[in-house]
């Protein structure tokens, strides 16, 4: 068990800035999750808290020691690769018995802790068998068994899961986080899939270009992300951004716009006003709700698409070339029919703003 | 009616019939290309144990004479030196394959797991050595051999030979640890080995196929080779077996029985050893070939 940081990390490749200047820091027994599209870095971070990757930049630091140097060995890390990387000569037990083997740990010590891996696992029964004979379900637990075995500072899993089919996945997902939880090891999680980090993570870190662009509680990032990628990345169906401009309709500031027509709340108003002429405003399918036919307030517009997943809707609603996504329990069914025209309401402490130039979140209140 | 006859048409009769045609037609052609391959070997052997007087008869007798002697192989290591020409042709081919599949895999690994400048132009090299004609680099190689003094020795020859072979076991290996996935090693140093540990603990293990299939061909082409014995060994007590094989061919009398002996011996060890590593050898081929 250690802490883990990162202070300024950056890998260039000859051609590209793969990851550029992050900041991380992994508290001891944390579970923290990357998470970010294909190409965004995320990987590359991790191979360079294992030592598989060199640093161009920047510090790693697992626990009081600084690693930059310090070959993959002796960093005292275990990982779990995406296509398992079991050794495909030697039989359940001879891998996961590996590192072990290599620290020169006696016999007897090894079986023992062997067999108590193996049963936590279920792989008892299948540690005379070699890798080939196993079902992916099978080659993943191994795989797992193998880093735990050790005992290591840290956990380094690169999307562990994605060559797992969806029933497994998410089994597997409760069960890695249930032995995270168990044995208390510092864990970085590598994922593109952002419910594998909602539901996984203490953490998450959101990548995208190289950059960590938010680290927060899943919670937090659900709520409050800091930019519109993050909005967008996080959830699905993600955050609902729709542009709009403030004007002074009656006296009282509206916030204007295709599908939008609300009253700019008080606490905004103010910071809105300075932010531009035009900005984002953002909330969850979740968070509005049906109000009837079209008022004429509120978010509205024609009902384009209707999908029933049995516990919830999910209308999407367009207006011009603008379009946002509800979702709304069941019993609405009926109510909802294509090109109908249909308001909602929401609960203004639940808008988000964000500015149309750097596409940060505006902070109001 | 118990057992009424099926109904017979050409509907269902034909396709059967060609089908089983098919099949057969299939078999014939496997058959006749495997006897037109072993043919030779099995007149290489009828004729070793023919008496001399039948060997020229006409028209010749494919099947074994019935007065089938083997005398001339009794003969062969009484009267010549046969024994000794297997013994150094023995020493040189193993040492050559040995050392050309330990050369030749330490440049594959570094080829195929290592990016550096000219490794590309490296690979063009090693292939290039391949495509000058033998004789060319003969007679250069035998200048700078006899100043290093190092003619009509074994040794002498098995480095010409590995001047051949370490290239072309290092082109071949490389596509072999080409197919082993990176993280394989990744993992093993992660797990506290070193990257010599790695080696072999994991990657050498795992490319035994391919190790087994280059070791092979390294160990025929210098069992059978002959332009740079020919030039380089002068002793009698150094030749090679197929020095000692063409030494039969006199200049009035060429003692055919003999030849085909000595012949059917010298290919023996060739094919047991190709038998022995023949199931690395099938799946090495197809596995290294084969990637991703």
């Amino acid at each position: 068990m250690a802490t883990a940081r990162l202070e300024k990390v950056t890998k260039y490749y000859p051609d590209h800035l793969a990851v550029d200047h992050i900041d991380l820091d992994i508290a001891e027994g944390e579970f923290l999750v990357l998470v970010g599209p294909s190409g965004c870095g995320k990987s590359t971070t991790l191979r360079m808290i294992a030592g598989l990757e060199t640093i161009s930049e920047g510090d790693i630091w697992i626990g009081d020691r600084r690693v930059n140097h310090i070959s993959p060995r002796h960093r005292d890390v275990a990982m779990v690769f995406q296509n398992y990387a079991l050794y495909p000569h030697m039989n359940v037990y001879m891998n996961l018995s590996y590192s072990l083997r290599l620290r020169r740990v006696a016999k007897a010590e090894i079986d023992v802790l062997v067999h108590k891996v193996a049963g936590s696992l279920h792989l008892t029964g299948l540690l005379g068998r070699k890798p080939g004979q196993l079902s992916g379900g099978q080659r993943q637990r191994v795989a797992l068994g193998r880093a735990i075995i050790r005992e290591p500072k840290l956990f380094l899993m690169d999307e562990p899961l994605s060559n797992l089919d969806a029933k497994l996945r998410v089994q597997t997902r409760s069960e890695i986080t249930r032995l995270q939880r168990q044995l208390g090891v510092t864990t970085v999680y590598v994922t593109h899939d952002q419910s594998e980090a909602m539901t996984m993570g203490s953490r998450i870190a959101v990548m995208n270009n190289g950059k960590i662009l938010q680290t927060d509680v899943p919670r937090d990032l659900y709520s409050n992300p800091a930019n519109v990628f993050v909005a967008q990345f996080v959830g699905t169906p993600p955050m609902n951004l729709l542009t709009c401009q403030m004007d002074k309709v009656a006296g009282s500031p509206r916030l204007l716009g295709e599908c939008v027509n609300i009253s700019c709340p008080e606490y905004a108003a103010e910071r809105l006003a300075e932010a531009g002429e035009r900005f984002l405003v953002g909330f969850r399918p979740e968070d509005i709700e049906i109000a009837g036919d079209d008022p004429g307030v509120g978010f509205g517009g024609a009902v384009k698409a209707v999908e029933d997943l049995g516990h919830e809707l999910l209308i999407t609603v367009s207006e011009g070339s603008t379009q946002f996504i509800a979702r709304l329990p069941p019993t609405v069914a009926e109510r909802v029919r294509l090109g109908d025209k249909i308001g909602f309401t929401v609960n203004s402490s639940r808008l988000r703003f964000f500015d149309t130039r750097n596409e940060q979140a505006i902070t109001v209140g | 009616m118990t057992d009424s006859p099926r109904s017979i048409s050409p509907d269902t009769v034909l396709p059967r019939i060609f089908k089983a045609a098919g099949r057969l037609t299939a078999a014939a052609t496997i058959v006749f290309l495997c006897s037109v391959g072993v043919f030779p070997f099995y007149w290489m052997f009828v004729t070793s144990i023919r008496p001399q007087t039948e060997i020229f008869e006409f028209p010749p007798q494919i099947l074994p004479s019935a007065d089938s002697v083997f005398e001339p192989y009794l003969r062969l290591f009484d009267e010549t030196d046969l024994g000794s020409w297997l013994l150094n042709s023995a020493g040189v081919s193993v040492g050559t394959a040995f050392f050309a599949c330990l050369f030749g895999a330490m440049a594959a690994y570094i080829l195929s797991r290592f990016r550096f400048r000219g490794r590309e132009a490296s690979q063009v090299v090693l292939l290039m050595t391949q495509m000058f004609p033998a004789i060319l680099l003969a007679l250069p190689m035998f200048v700078v051999f006899s100043r290093l003094g190092l003619l009509d020795s074994l040794f002498g020859l098995s480095l010409a030979y590995l001047a051949f072979l370490v290239p072309v076991a290092a082109l071949l290996l490389k596509a072999f640890f080409d197919a082993i996935p990176v993280e394989l090693e990744e993992a093993s140093m992660i797990d506290g080995a070193s990257r010599i540990g790695t080696l072999f603990r994991i990657t050498l293990p795992l490319s035994l196929p391919g190790l087994a299939s280059t070791f092979l061909f390294c160990f025929i082409i210098s069992w059978d080779e002959f332009l740079f014995a020919r030039m380089f060994i002068r002793q009698p007590d150094n030749w090679t077996v197929s020095l000692g094989l063409a030494s039969f061919s006199g200049e009035f009398v060429t003692p055919w029985d003999q030849v085909m002996a000595a012949a059917t011996i010298i290919t023996l060890p060739a094919a047991v050893i190709f038998l022995a590593l023949q199931r690395y050898l099938v799946r090495g081929l197809t596995s290294g070939g084969v990637k991703g």
